[in-house]
């Protein structure tokens, strides 16, 4: 199977506590407004789905130790969360992709459909760990070719 | 070596001192040690290239974090069943209400109804669950191709050794969720006799595929806000239910010591669409087979008995066969809030768990209703469709699943039993569900 | 040398790549059935190689022998009353630790064997390497290396088969010459026959001298329960004499039951772990 690219195991740390922390605000925020202590967002009624950020969350903080010390099996939880995000993602893009096809048909249950009532925090915190990635890749080019440059330079 | 770590022998073992002077137990250590040994020397490990798959392992059989990623992976499987396949339902339905629009205009009556009611409202309205049934089996496919579906075992395992079962059980349970008739027969891959009986015994009560279409028709109608996660509490009790009365039954009448487990962790693959959808098509089609002979065989009868009565065509449908079974049944589910027509399909639903289904719109079609989401509405309060549902999750799944534990049990008598205690489980939880739900919310 | 067909049966842990191999060894060649009153599928394939006849029995994939599931037992049965020619054992090579455990049932029981270890490229892209020719003087058997998916290796299992094969013909014949000691005569030391009840030879077997001993602890508490058997001459013919030792000291339950008279009984459960 594949080798991990290196600017995730580089940048494991950075990484886990980011995205870690982006799902773990939004998760507490959604559980409470689902059980409504807080005033309610289209998109964010949903208990469950509040529980699930908090799992995936979960999974990206457990690697914030290991990573620390430098061991190895720190970055699985990092691999291991976007997995599990982009699962819960695409799941939620699949959902949405069938309702606008029943929206677009005409069917009754479909005919007060919105984007947004779907657009749930699992999708765009999804995009936020993509954008946390590619962030990520771009600083760990830009670290080597400094290296890269130091390297010439003393040799 | 990666492999040591996941042999789960006896260091979670509540029985150590037991096991201590277990001479199989003793043996097998010798072995292991001698299989050390020859792989000290034997085997040269490289510069310790680390492998994704063995990545994955480390946080998917997490102490804690195994269990909850488990259950997101199951409730990412239901909806994407639940919610991905409701607009080619509502493509199907639409279609088949189309084509009745055709045949109740055939001239001659009884025709007309039989075509339209028995035909169509009955085989036509369970193919509508064709998309949800087949994406679960798609996303079954998917979780057992990539590896993960042995992995799920092997977390769960931590649990029920815990509880005194055997951890290789609930690969067969697992599979139970696509059809009860697969998880008995799997069952077969479990060690020991009594093992084996429980988990025979005990997989019928997984959520099979056959009965979601109860489910998606009950939560979509009583608990629209709430459907995907009805459905999947439902697989959860089925599996909490499995897990209590394979207790119950170890601690009783099967008792056994408990053998360790070892078990094959194959790498994670990346699942070839064809591979997948393959194997969805294979098991779906069993299905439409399914649909096109027995269930079609069944809802012509279910239609003759409820457009006959005593007084031949065309009485009342209180006054048809089917009435009469289901009125003279129907006080031992009074208390549950069933009324005849519910009673009546659930005595259906012993030849499959989705004739129940089939029957409901049969009979409510041959007295009038238009549609069956309004006539359930009318019959049944949320809590007696709550306890709908559970009778239908508990009680015997079909006899195609009889047939397979008769079989795989090889006696009458265990059997008998399995058909019984799950009648008496689905009316005693149903009556449960009831009681509570009457003193809470009623 | 070889006039008879020769018998083989393949054997390994579930998810091994078992049915690969045997459909790359048999091709077409075979025919499904289920075993003799069992609910346990049998296939058995044919091939022919070098001029010779093989028959191939795929065995029910396992994680020991300890005749609880009845698919375990069904391959014990199978290879202590029958006891084919040769014996396949299929390992999964990426998980070879877990997966010795079975071939070490299979060494107890003395089988000529030969060693696979399939899924090979698994352990290659891992960097990892095994050391065949040091595995096989361990173990006292023939070790090849497959990726079956890929058919390779496929030959060479050929040839080892083959070999093995005629290894066991050659022991045979050197036995007769020799008779050092009368079949089942424990007094050789080496408690090396038996005789398989369904044995198509119907004849004695000779046993190879068992590779792999355990500790003298044990081994030492085996001499005794031999010792104790000595003249059960009806339980010591039907079993390979020091599996019989290592299944009494296990109290294997099928075996126990073997064991009618009180007394020997009494004796047999004295000698402990």
């Amino acid at each position: 199977m594949a080798e991990i690219p290196a600017d995730l195991t580089e940048n494991a740390l950075m990484l886990a506590i980011v995205i870690g922390l982006s799902y773990l605000i939004t998760g507490i925020v959604q559980v409470v407004m689902a059980l409504g202590l807080l005033p309610q967002i289209v998109g964010m009624t949903d208990f469950l789905g509040g529980l699930l950020l908090l799992v995936i969350a979960a999974v990206f903080l457990a690697g914030v130790r290991p990573i620390r010390r430098g061991e190895r099996e720190g970055v699985s939880f990092v691999v291991v969360g976007i997995i599990v995000a982009g699962l819960v993602c695409g799941v939620q893009l699949v959902i949405i992709a069938t309702s606008a096809l029943g929206w677009w048909l005409g069917l009754e249950d479909w005919s007060g459909w919105t984007l947004q009532q779907q657009l749930t925090p699992a999708v765009w915190l999804f995009v936020v760990t993509l954008t946390v990635l590619a962030f990520s890749h771009l600083l760990n080019q830009y670290q080597n070719r400094e290296l890269h440059k130091g390297g010439g330079q003393t040799g | 070596m990666k492999v040591t770590e996941r042999i789960p022998e006896s260091e979670e073992d509540p029985f150590d001192e037991e096991l201590a002077i277990d001479p199989q137990i003793v043996l097998a250590d010798e072995r292991y040690e001698v299989i050390g040994n020859i792989l000290s020397d034997v085997y040269e490990p490289g510069h310790g290239k680390w492998q994704l798959s063995d990545m994955l392992d480390e946080v998917f059989l997490h102490k804690y974090l195994g269990v909850p990623i488990f259950l997101v992976t199951m409730w990412a499987m239901f909806t994407f069943t639940f919610e991905a396949s409701r607009v080619f339902m509502a493509m199907i339905e639409a279609l088949f209400t189309w084509l009745g629009g055709f045949t109740s205009q055939i001239p001659i009556p009884w025709l007309a109804s039989l075509v339209t009611e028995g035909v169509l409202g009955g085989v036509g309205f369970i193919l509508t669950f064709v998309p949800p049934i087949f994406l679960l089996y798609l996303a079954i496919s998917i979780l057992e191709d990539t590896g993960y579906l042995s992995r799920a075992a092997f977390v769960m395992d931590r649990w029920m050794t815990k509880l005194g079962l055997h951890g290789r059980s609930f690969i067969p349970l697992l599979l139970g969720f696509g059809c009860s008739v697969a998880a008995v027969m799997a069952a077969r891959t479990v060690d020991g006799e009594s093992n084996r009986l429980t988990t025979i015994l005990v997989s019928p009560l997984m959520s099979c595929a056959g009965r979601l279409p109860l489910y998606i028709l009950i939560a979509g109608v009583f608990f629209p806000n709430l459907a995907g996660t009805m459905v999947f509490l439902m697989y959860i009790i089925g599996i909490i239910m499995a897990v209590i009365i394979a207790m119950v039954l170890k601690r009783t009448i099967l008792q056994e010591e408990s053998s360790p487990l070892i078990m094959e962790l194959s790498m994670y693959q990346m699942p070839t669409a064809h591979g997948s959808f393959r194997h969805m098509w294979d098991r779906g089609v069993l299905f439409l087979r399914q649909a096109g002979t027995f269930l079609l065989a069944g809802g012509l009868v279910i239609w003759g008995l409820s457009s006959f009565g005593l007084g031949g065509y065309g009485v009342p449908v209180e006054q048809s066969f089917i009435g009469i079974i289901g009125t003279s049944i129907q006080p031992f589910f009074a208390h549950l809030g069933f009324t005849w027509h519910v009673v009546a399909a659930l005595i259906f639903g012993f030849v499959a768990k989705e004739a129940v289904v089939q029957s409901l719109s049969i009979i409510f079609a041959v007295s009038g209703e238009t549609a069956i989401e309004s006539a359930l509405m009318a019959v049944l309060s949320p809590i007696s469709a709550f306890a709908l549902m559970l009778f239908v999750l508990l009680y015997v799944p079909c006899l195609a699943t009889i047939g397979a534990v008769r079989k795989e049990t090889g006696s009458w008598k265990w059997t008998a039993f399995s058909v019984i205690y799950q009648i008496l489980l689905a009316y005693a939880m149903a009556s449960v569900a009831v009681f509570i739900g009457g003193y809470f919310f009623g | 040398m070889l006039d008879m067909k020769v018998r083989v049966a393949l054997i390994g842990n579930p998810n091994v790549g078992k049915s690969v191999v045997f459909n790359n060894l048999t091709g077409l060649k075979q025919h499904t059935g289920n075993w003799p009153g069992k609910t346990v599928e049998q296939k058995i394939g044919f091939f022919e190689y070098k001029g010779h006849e093989f028959e191939i029995v795929d065995l029910p994939g396992v994680y020991s022998l300890s005749a609880l599931s009845e698919d375990e037992r069904v391959a014990r049965d199978y290879l202590i009353h029958t006891r084919p020619d040769v014996v396949v054992d299929i390992v999964n090579a990426s998980q070879i630790e877990r997966n010795l455990y079975l071939t070490l049932l299979l060494v107890e029981l003395q089988l000529n064997l030969v060693v696979v270890l399939n899924m090979y490229d698994v352990v290659r892209n891992r960097g990892d390497k095994i050391d065949t020719d040091a595995l096989s003087e361990k173990l006292g058997v023939k070790v090849v290396t497959t990726v079956a998916t890929k058919g390779e290796g496929m030959q060479d299992l050929r040839d080892a088969i083959l070999e093995a094969a005629e290894e066991h013909a050659l022991s045979k014949e050197r036995n007769e010459r020799r008779e050092l000691h009368l079949p089942g005569d424990i007094n050789g030391g080496d408690h090396l026959h038996y005789h398989p009840r369904d044995h198509h030879h119907g004849e004695y077997e000779r046993l190879k001298p068992p590779n792999v001993k355990y500790s003298p602890e044990i081994e030492r508490k085996l001499k005794q329960i031999l010792e104790i058997l000595r003249d059960k001459r009806d339980i010591l013919d039907r079993f390979p004499p020091r599996w019989l030792a290592l299944r009494i000291l296990e109290r294997d339950p099928e075996v126990m039951t073997l064991i009618t008279d009180p007394e020997l009984q009494r004796q047999l459960l004295e000698v402990t772990v």
